[in-house]
C-alpha cells in the first residue's frame, strides 16, 4: 500500500475499477482502507471536529468523481493523499473567507497549513498503524498516546507483560519496515 | 524528513526496561515518536462515513453525472437544480441541439466580431496579488451582440501546475461573479480570448483565480490577478 513500502501490496486495480464504477462494496472498501489516513491529514490541517469529517467525505467524493483520470495500475494512496491535502486546505480557506462585505473581489486568505512533507508523513504513519493487527496497534496506542508502561498495558489488557513486550516489538518492527521509505536507509553497521 | 525507525532487538528480553513509551521501540526515531503521540493519528473517522459516502455518490450519479465524465463547470454562482427524470429523457435531444447551437454560435462569433457591432474596448490593468506578485495583465474588454469579449494579455504568470488551472471572473462583489473561462499558461506569456455572458457595466471587477481540477465549479478564492473598471 505504501509507495515503496515493503510487504504492502498496492490496491488491486479491480478495486479501483469498481470504485470508479461506483460499486458500493468497492466504495466501502476504499473508505475502510484509507479513511483513517485521510482523516489524520484532515485533522492536521483543519483541526478536529465536523470540519475534518467534512474534508474526509469530500475527499472520497472528489476521488470518485475524478477516478476516470486515475491509472488503475498505480497506488491509490498517494493520489488520495494529494486530494485530501488540497481539500483540507481549500476547506480551511473557504471557512476563513468573509461571506459578507462590500464590492471587493474575492479575498485571498493566507493559510498556514503544515508542510506537504509533514502531512505526507502523517498520512503514511497512520496507514502503517491501521495495517497493524489490532492487538499490536492497541499496545502502540497505549504506549505512545496514553503513556502507559508495559505492566500498566498488561493490566489494562488483561494479558501477561511478556505478551505486551512481544506485541510491542513486533509492532515496531513492522512500522520500521513499512516506514523505511520515509527516510534514508540506515546501515546496520553504523 | 522522518528517518528510518531503529528497533532494538534487546527489547523483548529486557524485562527490566523502564516502562516508558519509548522502551518498546528501543531507539525509535524522535519524529516518529512525536507522530505516534499525536491524537490526530488515532482519531477514528466518522463511523457513518462509509454510508454517507455511498449515499453521496448515489446522489451524485442521480444528478446525471457519471464518474467517467468530467463535470461541467457552470458559472460560479449558478444555483444547483436537480435534474428530474423528464429532463433526463430529454438529455440526448438537448445534447444534439446544443451541438448545433455551438456550431451556429461559432459562425455567428466570426460574423459579429468581424463586423462593426463591437463597441470600443475598455482597457483594464490587472496586477498580481501576493500569490503571483510578478504577474500582470491587461484586459481589453468589449461588448458585442453575443456577449462580452475579453482579450487578456498576460505576462509573468507562472504556468498552472498539473491538476490546476486559471479561471477568469467578472464580478460584482466577493459573492457574486460569473466565470469568463479557463486557461493554463503552460505555453508561456500570451493573449487569451475569453467570453462572458454578463456586461462590464454590471460586473465591473475582473479577477483570475488558481483553481484545482477536482475543486468544483466555485471560485477557489486564490486570486492571482485582479483589476477593476471603476
Amino acid at each position: 500500500m505504501s509507495p515503496g513500502a515493503d510487504g504492502d501490496p498496492p490496491a488491486p486495480s479491480d478495486l479501483v475499477g469498481r470504485f470508479c464504477a461506483g460499486d458500493e462494496d468497492a466504495v466501502r472498501e476504499v473508505y475502510e482502507r484509507y479513511a483513517g489516513a485521510v482523516s489524520t491529514v484532515a485533522r492536521s490541517v483543519v483541526g478536529s471536529g465536523a470540519l475534518a469529517d467534512e474534508v474526509v467525505q469530500e475527499t472520497f467524493v472528489k476521488a470518485w468523481r475524478a477516478a476516470s483520470t486515475f491509472d488503475a495500475n498505480r497506488d491509490l494512496a498517494p493520489w488520495l493523499y494529494t486530494i485530501a491535502r488540497r481539500t483540507a486546505i481549500d476547506t480551511l480557506r473557504r471557512e476563513r473567507r468573509p461571506t459578507t462585505g462590500g464590492h471587493v473581489p474575492e479575498v485571498e486568505v493566507a493559510i498556514e497549513a503544515p508542510a506537504f512533507e509533514t502531512t505526507f508523513q502523517q498520512f503514511e504513519v497512520r496507514r502503517a498503524l491501521d495495517d497493524l493487527p489490532d492487538g499490536e496497534r492497541e499496545v502502540v496506542r497505549l504506549s505512545h498516546l496514553v503513556g502507559l508502561s508495559h505492566p500498566e498495558i498488561a493490566e489494562r489488557l488483561g494479558v501477561p507483560v511478556g505478551t505486551v513486550k512481544s506485541r510491542s516489538a513486533r509492532a515496531h518492527r513492522r512500522l520500521a519496515a513499512v516506514l523505511a521509505h520515509l527516510g534514508p536507509a540506515r546501515s546496520d553497521n553504523s | 524528513m522522518l528517518r528510518t525507525v531503529e528497533i532494538s532487538e534487546t527489547t523483548m528480553a529486557d524485562d527490566l526496561t523502564p516502562a516508558q513509551p519509548d522502551d518498546a521501540p528501543g531507539a525509535l526515531d524522535a519524529d516518529l515518536s512525536a507522530l505516534l503521540a499525536d491524537p490526530a493519528m488515532w482519531e477514528t473517522p466518522d463511523p457513518a462515513g462509509a454510508d454517507a459516502l455511498v449515499a453521496a455518490i448515489a446522489a451524485d450519479r442521480g444528478d446525471g453525472a457519471t464518474p467517467h465524465t468530467e463535470k461541467a463547470h457552470p458559472p460560479a454562482p449558478a444555483p444547483v437544480v436537480e435534474i428530474g427524470a423528464y429532463r433526463r429523457r430529454l438529455a440526448p435531444i438537448l445534447a444534439g441541439a446544443a451541438a448545433i447551437v455551438v456550431l451556429l454560435a461559432g459562425a455567428l462569433i466570426v460574423a459579429v466580431v468581424d463586423g462593426d457591432d463591437v463597441s470600443d474596448g475598455v482597457l483594464i490593468a490587472l496586477s498580481g496579488t501576493d500569490l503571483a506578485p510578478d504577474a500582470a495583465a491587461e484586459a481589453d474588454i468589449a461588448d458585442t451582440p453575443i456577449g462580452t469579449r475579453i482579450l487578456l494579455d498576460v505576462t509573468d504568470l507562472p504556468p498552472a501546475e498539473d491538476g490546476t488551472y486559471y479561471e477568469a471572473w467578472l464580478r460584482q462583489s466577493a459573492e457574486v461573479g460569473v466565470s469568463a473561462g479557463t486557461f493554463h499558461m503552460r505555453g508561456g506569456d500570451g493573449e487569451i480570448e475569453l467570453w462572458a455572458g454578463v456586461t462590464l457595466d454590471d460586473y465591473p471587477l475582473i479577477t483570475v483565480t488558481l483553481q484545482q481540477e477536482d475543486g468544483g465549479a466555485a471560485s477557489s478564492g486564490a486570486v492571482v490577478l485582479r483589476g477593476s473598471a471603476g
